[in-house]
């Protein structure tokens, strides 16, 4: 398992700093080999005059897609140590028409702009001194701007669970679009002659199917559920088990939730009816014969935790979802039962003496799951008595 | 500045897979992707404490930062970019000073262009929290909805505004 800088939260040591600074180093020299140290060879995607923007571009992603893709999937690399931005929809779009108006109007993006003032660009240098001045300014008017700024926060939001896929089939579809548009690319820069373009573009015959088979294999790869990472063999996950890395506790989940992190799916694996009757808000119900299919494309990204009414359940698919490679599982600590006796019963109706402090995180708790109003009650709204089985 | 003819650009895929190898290689040290504009919003802030420390400081957006916003490893990297990039440019003998513009067009008018560019490219990467590297190439090499939003709007924009200013590249 690789450990990352973030990973272990010394994203901010000197070493971190020097690694970053060595990586800006390849960056650099690749966008200025790529020809990005000319404005007017960037501009030239929006005229259709020269589409290297698209190509390199799109190869960047695609290389890096699958590379990730390879190394998620074979459990090489934790999910939990890779800082993933968030989806803030509605500044993102926003932001995103300004800053390509200012792209195409500049002639320069930000890192496109240091290469260039370096390679003797004097407009690349006035870019940038620009985008001091846009970066004040929207300090500035941060005020105004901060509804925009955080409206829609979607958290972590990856497009291929919207499109409900796995990452390895939506990546194969992206890579297949790609070389697609790499084609249009030389089609369009050679006005259109297939056969110039067939037989010039050697390179870009070997990169096409080189990506795609690339992507075939990565699809393969999951889906067959190789894990390059041995699976854990019977003795290390009942190690786990006795380390108790199995499980999470539920004051730790809801203090997780109330802390804002979004990197969680709840899992409830109750039957259908109990689900509809009342379920921890922000579950998704998945009953325990269709985990290992219906969890795949959560695995090995963010954390799964499951809860049923009891421990006995979670605790079986839990190590059949372990064995299968899965590396992100937990189970929730005394299932459903525990969840209402330790976060949602009211401070008033909890035996012993409690403080100040843990009072209100009760309060707090009840009015994220509850809703407001739930807050300071006296009556948890299913007694545990209704929980039954397993 | 240099000797000899300019050598000739690398093959774009080529060069498009170094890049995504380096992407790569900053996931699996870093643990985060590459990134550019963050690096200018925090040389921005610190020129602001220069000039103007206590409203700086208060401020909500780059008084978060602190008072030493340089110390990020994003900061880092944008240094090394201009580092590698001068190298590159340096070895491929494509270091010569000018203000790149159609020959038509006149280089006042480029510099006012740029200027208004890089102010509307600025504000935009903030709001959008990132900006090609950041958002639009990491974003997208994640699959992540922002990333590929990011992406396509930049392009829409782009695209929309293109006409308006085309005269700038005319020979």
């Amino acid at each position: 398992m690789i450990e990352t800088f973030f990973g272990s939260s010394s994203l901010a040591s000197p070493a971190a700093f020097l690694c970053a600074f060595i990586i800006g180093i390849a960056f650099g020299w690749c966008l200025e080999q790529a020809g990005f140290g000319s404005s007017r060879r960037l501009a030239g995607i929006f005229y259709f005059t020269d589409m290297a923007v698209l190509k390199v571009m799109f190869s960047a992603v695609i290389t890096a897609m699958l590379g990730l893709g390879f190394l998620l999937g074979t459990g090489l690399l934790s999910p939990d140590s890779l800082y993933i931005p968030e989806t803030f929809l509605y500044a993102q779009v926003v932001g995103g028409l300004i800053f390509g108006i200012g792209f195409v109007i500049g002639g320069w993006c930000p890192g496109t702009a240091a290469v260039g003032l370096v390679s003797g660009k004097f407009d690349a240098g006035v870019f940038l001194f620009g985008a001091l001045l846009g970066s004040f300014l929207f300090n500035d008017f941060f005020g105004a701007l901060e509804p925009l700024y955080t409206m829609e926060n979607m958290g972590v939001s990856y497009i291929y669970q919207l499109a409900g896929m796995t990452p390895a089939s939506f990546a194969l579809l992206v890579t297949a679009g790609a070389v697609l548009a790499f084609w249009v690319s030389e089609m369009i820069e050679e006005k259109f002659k297939f056969s110039l373009v067939a037989s010039r573009s050697s390179g870009l015959w070997v990169f096409s199917v080189l990506i795609m088979m690339t992507a075939c294999g990565n699809l393969l790869l999951t889906s067959r559920q190789v894990v390059l990472v041995s699976p854990p063999s019977g003795k290390e996950l009942l190690q786990q088990i006795e380390l108790a890395a199995d499980h999470i506790e539920p004051e730790v989940y809801a203090r997780e939730k109330l802390a804002g992190q979004k990197r969680i799916t709840l899992v409830d694996i109750r039957s259908r009816e109990e689900f509809e009757e009342w379920h921890i808000p922000g579950a998704v119900h998945m009953p325990v014969r269709s985990l290992v299919e219906g969890l795949q494309r959560f695995r090995n990204f963010d954390r799964i935790v499951l809860y049923s009414n009891g421990p006995v359940h979670p605790g079986q698919a839990w190590v059949i979802l372990s064995s299968a490679g899965f590396r992100n599982v937990y189970i929730m600590a005394d299932g459903l039962q525990g969840f209402f006796e330790r976060v949602l019963k009211p401070a008033s109706l909890r035996n012993g003496f409690l403080s100040e402090a843990a009072r209100r995180e009760i309060n707090l708790w009840r009015t994220m799951f509850l809703g407001s109003g739930m807050a300071a009650g006296t009556v948890a709204p299913l007694t545990s008595g209704t929980v039954t089985g397993p | 500045m240099s000797s000899g003819n300019p050598r000739p650009y690398l093959n774009p895929y080529l060069a498009g897979f170094l890049l995504g190898l380096t992407l790569l290689c900053s996931f699996v040290i870093l643990g985060a992707g590459l990134g550019a504009s963050n690096a200018l919003a925090r040389a921005a802030a610190w020129c602001g404490l220069c000039l103007n420390p206590e409203s700086v400081l208060a401020s909500k957006y780059f008084g978060a930062w602190g008072k030493e916003p340089l110390n990020y490893y994003l900061v880092y990297m944008f240094v090394g970019v201009v580092l590698g990039g001068f190298v590159s440019a340096l070895l491929s003998r494509r270091v010569q000073v000018q203000v790149e513009r159609g020959a038509s067009f006149s280089a006042g008018m480029r510099l006012i262009l740029a200027m208004l560019g890089g102010v509307l490219a600025g504000f935009g990467s903030r709001l959008a929290r990132g900006c090609t590297s950041g958002m639009a190439l990491t974003g997208t090499a994640l699959l992540t909805t922002g990333g590929v939003a990011f992406l396509l709007s930049t392009f829409v924009g782009g695209y929309l505004m293109a006409y308006f200013f085309r005269r700038q590249w005319h020979d």
